[in-house]
């Protein structure tokens, strides 16, 4: 069959074939071929892919946002986790789900509209108008495309149309905003008494028999962890620049290489009058506005308050608020021509108008602090450390690569690296897979001890990074596996413990008794007083009871029954571990909508209403992802 | 000679070739045409039915934008009459279900509930968006709510088992219950409100307001 197409696969019929395959290519577009190859699925949901690269650039967007908010406290090591990446993807998924939802249900972003809203962003304006080169250059230097950007702001924008349409077509019955007002306004006019277990402690009694019959009845509790002990090598540059002598011409040296490390520049502070000046003023205009600063001049000359001028004339809102204050003025952060008259002034002097873009300027030199050379005598101490510390980086820079070399190719033992790096192989305390000291306080250390190549296999440790500064490589020395405590090691705490439980058993039994009395009758002050405890009154804002105790005891008699009018209702409860709260709970008054101002109500009304749209918006979501046939390939996060 | 015969032969071959072929274009050349004929109008009309949905989605989003925007500066005419436009033009659009409870949400300010539970009852009937579905059936509760119809309430969060919107449904279902002064079942409900609410809000402060207010003295007597 195949020799009969070759021979009928000449002149126009084979042309017609070839026609007929350019078809589908011309229809659907050849690329569809190529693209197909270098795409690596992270997840689906409903049949949407999503890729691992646009996956990697979330990874990274919401890493940097983390690190933004949170700064140095952010833990490097929990953006490896599963968990981050995790949270990170199911986000990624929600987005794609909704723009596909919204999509599917027609809700779309016009051109118009799409260009009005990316237009009206303050950050792609200069000027009070929209740039669209600024606007290319942001989006490329965020890591996209402007078509993807476009694409996103579509998405965004029919979102923010959802959550539009959900919000602003809720309403609020009049009843509803009443309630909400007499319950958001509730006083509670109560007082209380705090019961401590430290009056307990000392009358609980712990025998020598119940300690053993706590710990004989509890034959599963009481287990230390399996726990190993390492030996380790440490190379770092503090241990390497301790090591490091630094020769005296050296830092000497250093001091007269580098003279503006060691001058303290000085300071001015001063006050300044600005007579403004558009960029483009005209000559009549600087000459009259220079007329007008020098005769400020002469009047703080001939005594005026400088101050009060400044209030009274100057153009520089900010400053003239302060009379004029500056405030402390260093070396290069001002106009070029005004840092050059501050500088030139005496104490107390008044300069002549100075011309800078923004206008004339009248500078009265407040203070000032001179420029002052430290001495070598100073900064030796210094110098030498960080002389010591750059060499000592250097070195670690080039051991560093020894240092893995070795404990990776002689993995039985870490003599030979200790020999060859002139380190010591140091011992560490007993340390589980969960909590260590000294070298185990590092994760990285731990989760490598307790590897099946270092723990089962009794191999080296590969190097581990513990910091910047810092390499480990350990190796174990002595392994204990999780085991029951003796008594005589557990004893102390158990007996802690009995005595713990006791005093609450005691504590809260002399609480309810105290309940008891005060529900049939007993005076509250009288009994209060009986028992050596002190009535405090109840916070009336829960803003106002700062400490977590406080704000407790609002959440516990906020939350106990209203009595009936006109009668007191008394409580107990245990509040935590320490301590029992009785209560005094004399009324409670609702809020009274009637007396708040229309402004007021609109706020609540207003709350209420965003309340619900949002939580609306929030179960779309959640719909939406109940319904979706999600797929995530973990391997590939 | 062996040269002259085979030029012979092979126009022979093609001659026979050609009438081959025409007699099988004649059995099966219309169907060729007419497939390809068929073939180029199914794609032209999927991309030119692409091409009107398109045009229909943003010509429903002009409206909607119009819609918004009329209620936002209280022009409630205007928003009823835009929201009525796009709900002739475009009723199968998303926006049309949120025309419906633009409509309802004017209908209650102008006091006629009844109208109002009309187009919710439009939504909870038709809408293809199972959130709007819950949505508008939340609406309709509020409005049962304000007159005391507990039954209409236990029937609205019943309905649907649903697995969303569980701490709006409990919620009014405490309202009502706690309207009727059946304190157990109220704090039970709003219980099961506070413990569906994520995070710590303003709702969490209202709905715990709410459930602390169902232990009075008329229930604990």
């Amino acid at each position: 069959m195949l020799t009969t197409i070759r021979e009928k696969a000449t002149g126009w019929i084979a042309w017609a074939i070839v026609i007929l395959i350019t078809i589908p290519f011309a229809l659907w577009g050849i690329n569809s071929y190529f693209e197909g190859a270098a795409k690596v699925v992270v997840a689906t949901a409903n049949g949407i892919d999503i890729e691992q690269q646009v996956y990697q650039q979330a990874l990274a967007d919401q890493r940097r946002s983390l690190v933004q908010l949170m700064g140095r406290n952010v833990d490097a090591e929990y953006f490896a986790t599963l968990a981050f990446k995790r949270q990170v993807l199911e986000s990624l998924i929600d987005r794609n789900l909704q723009a596909d939802s919204l999509h599917r249900r027609g809700f779309r972003l016009t051109d118009q509209q799409l260009a009005s809203r990316i237009r009206s962003m303050p950050a792609f304006q200069s000027d009070g108008a929209f740039d669209q080169q600024r606007y290319e250059m942001l989006v490329r230097n965020a890591g996209l495309s402007v078509e993807g950007f476009e694409q996103q702001q579509r998405q965004q924008g029919a979102l923010e149309q959802l959550l539009a349409g959900l919000s602003q077509t809720a309403f609020v019955t009049d009843a509803a905003v009443d309630q909400a007002l007499q319950l958001l306004g509730q006083k509670r006019i109560a007082s209380y008494a705090l019961l401590d277990i430290a009056l307990f402690r000392d009358a609980a009694i712990v025998t020598e028999d119940a300690i053993q019959d706590q710990y004989e009845s509890n034959p599963d509790g009481y287990f230390a962890p399996a726990e190993v002990q390492v030996d380790y090598l440490r190379l770092s540059v503090a241990d390497l620049a301790a090591e490091i002598e630094v020769e005296p011409a050296a830092a000497r040296h250093f001091f007269d290489e580098n003279p503006e490390r060691f001058s303290l520049p000085g300071s001015r502070s001063a006050r300044h009058i600005l007579i403004a000046l558009a960029a483009a003023a005209g000559e009549a205009a600087v000459v009259s506005a220079r007329e007008k600063a020098a005769a400020l001049v002469k009047r703080a000359r001939d005594g005026e308050d400088f101050a009060a001028l400044a209030q009274a004339h100057s153009d520089d809102p900010g400053s003239a608020r302060r009379g004029g204050d500056l405030g402390l003025i260093r070396p290069g952060t001002m106009a070029e021509a005004f840092e050059e008259a501050v500088f030139a002034l005496a104490r107390g002097e008044i300069s002549d108008p100075v011309r800078t873009e923004y206008g004339w300027h009248v500078i009265k030199l407040v203070d000032l602090t001179l420029t002052r050379v430290e001495t070598f005598a100073e900064v030796h101490g210094e110098i030498e450390d960080e002389l010591r510390r750059r060499e000592a980086e250097e070195r670690f820079v080039v051991l560093a690569e020894e240092f893995q070399n070795i404990v990776y190719e002689q993995p039985d033992s870490l003599e030979p690296g200790a020999e060859a790096l002139e380190l010591e192989v140091r011992h560490s305390e007993w340390f589980s897979r969960e909590s260590g000291t000294g070298i185990a306080a590092s994760g990285v250390v731990r989760e490598a001890a307790f590897s099946t190549e270092v723990l089962v296999d009794q191999l080296n440790s590969e190097m581990l990074e513990v910091d910047a500064d810092t390499l480990v490589a350990v190796h174990v020395r002595d392994h204990r596996e999780r085991r029951r405590q003796s008594l005589a090691e557990v004893h102390e705490s158990i007996g802690r413990q009995l005595r713990e439980a006791a005093a609450g058993v005691d504590l809260e039994a002399a609480g309810s008794v105290m309940v008891e009395r005060f529900q049939n009758g007993a005076d509250w002050a009288q009994v209060l007083a009986d028992g050596g405890l002190e009535a405090r009154e109840l916070p009336q804002d829960m803003g106002a009871a700062s400490e977590p105790l406080e704000q407790a005891v609002v959440e516990a008699v906020f939350s106990a029954p209203v009595p009936a009018p006109g009668v007191a209702g008394y409580g107990g409860l245990r509040l935590d571990t320490s301590h029992y709260l009785v209560y005094r709970l004399e009324r409670v008054e609702a809020g009274n909508p009637a007396a708040v101002s229309s402004a007021e109500r609109e706020e609540v009304a207003q709350l209420l209403l965003t309340r619900r749209g949002e939580e609306l918006f929030a179960e779309v979501n959640r719909t939406l992802r109940a319904d979706a046939d999600v797929s995530i390939y973990d391997d590939k996060l | 000679m062996a040269d002259k015969d085979i030029p012979a032969q092979i126009h022979f071959a093609e001659d026979e070739d050609i009438e081959k072929l025409k007699h099988w274009w004649k059995r099966n050349g219309t169907g060729i045409i007419a497939g390809l004929v068929i073939g180029v109008t199914a794609v032209a009309g999927i991309n030119g039915w692409r091409v009107y949905s398109e045009h229909q989605a943003e010509e429903a989003s002009a409206l909607y934008r119009q819609m918004m925007g009329a209620a936002q500066a209280n022009q409630s005419t205007a928003a009823m009459t835009t929201a009525t436009e796009l709900l002739d033009k475009h009723g199968s659009s998303g926006y049309a279900d949120i025309a419906l409870l633009m409509l309802s949400r004017l209908a209650v300010e102008r006091g006629n509930t009844s109208e109002a539970q009309d187009y919710l009852r439009r939504i909870v009937g038709d809408s293809k968006d199972p959130a709007l579905r819950h949505t508008a059936r939340l609406r309709l509760g509020l409005l049962a709510l304000e007159t005391g119809d507990l039954a209409a309430i236990e029937q609205l969060a019943a309905a649907d088992s649903a697995s969303a919107f569980v701490s709006q449904y409990q919620e009014l279902l405490g309202d009502s219950y706690a309207s009727k002064e059946r304190w157990d079942e109220a704090e039970a409900a709003y219980d099961r409100a506070l413990a569906e609410l994520p995070g710590n809000s303003l709702s969490t402060r209202l709905l715990t307001a709410k459930r602390n207010m169902t232990r009075n003295s008329a229930r604990v007597q």
